[in-house]
């Protein structure tokens, strides 16, 4: 699929627009999630030591 | 207009509304790809371009995001100084680091694509030295923010900073109509239509649209996380003063 001319410039291309697209995504999704434990954990734990 | 400040507004119904929109703008996002990339990699090569015109199936798009981000980032920066909303400025803190990975895409992608086409990995013309600047607008915005620890003064000092930088996006636009440049002018916007076949004209609207779902998507994950973040922290400061 990727032996036409000009492939040294077409293929890292895409490589490097899929990695930066997997990194976007990757670190959304953990940054929305982290924040919502951390945020569970807070108010499960103030309302016990109520 | 009224709806988006009122949309902004109100936490609540933000949430409950990007907690399906965000998934359902992924799912169309990875629709729309699948199918631009395959018409993209099953079209002719081009007269002029030869296969490199591929590259231009992401180089397009991640430009037109570059500056769409920033765009959004403006706006809701410009909600935040007036109304002072606290959603108004997540959606901007959200908006920067999208910002700033799509126009390092369009940098990077155009410099692969030059080499071939122009013989040169980079020029200093209006085109590609507006879009670098873009670029460090979106890492001075990130680099302010991070570097302030009163979120108020951080809101108010970065959404100025991104203000004074919306007037680089009609000098963008322009910059081919303004200066000689080796980069082309405007294909798809073009006065009279677009100046470009239909078989790469339609691949390269679906993966804009594509883009554009993605960067929904992405956007409201990242405001999602900001406001849980503030929440997080809201409920931090109440433990801690008992």
């Amino acid at each position: 699929m990727f032996d036409f001319k000009y492939a040294e410039f077409i293929v890292p291309a895409f490589v490097i627009t899929a990695v930066v697209f997997g990194g976007m995504i990757l670190l959304s999704v953990n940054h929305a999630r982290h924040w919502r434990r951390r945020y569970d954990e807070l108010t499960k734990s103030s309302q016990t030591s109520r | 207009m009224t709806w988006a400040p009122a949309f902004l507004s109100n936490p609540e119904r933000f949430m409950a509304f990007s907690r399906w929109a965000a998934p359902m703008f992924g799912v169309i996002a990875a629709g729309l790809a699948v199918a631009g990339l395959y018409l993209g990699f099953t079209a002719p090569e081009d007269y002029q371009q030869g296969h490199t015109v591929r590259i231009m199936f992401i180089h397009v798009p991640a430009a037109q995001l570059g500056m769409f981000a920033y765009a959004c980032l403006g706006v809701a920066s410009f909600l935040s100084l007036i109304f002072r909303h606290a959603l108004a400025d997540a959606a901007a803190q959200a908006a920067a680091p999208l910002g700033a990975a799509f126009t390092f895409l369009a940098l990077v992608t155009g410099s692969l694509w030059g080499r071939p086409m122009w013989g040169t990995w980079w020029v200093w013309d209006g085109r590609l030295t507006s879009v670098l600047v873009l670029f460090l607008l979106y890492i001075a915005y990130i680099a302010l923010r991070a570097s302030m620890d009163d979120e108020a003064k951080a809101a108010r000092a970065g959404a100025i900073l991104a203000l004074v930088g919306v007037i680089n996006l009609p000098i963008i636009h322009y910059s081919v109509e303004w200066w000689n440049s080796l980069h082309q002018g405007s294909s798809l916007f073009a006065k009279g239509g677009p100046a470009m076949s239909t078989v790469f004209l339609v691949p390269l609207l679906l993966m804009s649209l594509a883009y554009m779902s993605a960067f929904g998507s992405l956007w409201l994950v990242r405001i999602r996380g900001e406001v849980w973040r503030r929440r997080a922290e809201a409920a931090a400061l109440r433990a801690a003063a008992g």
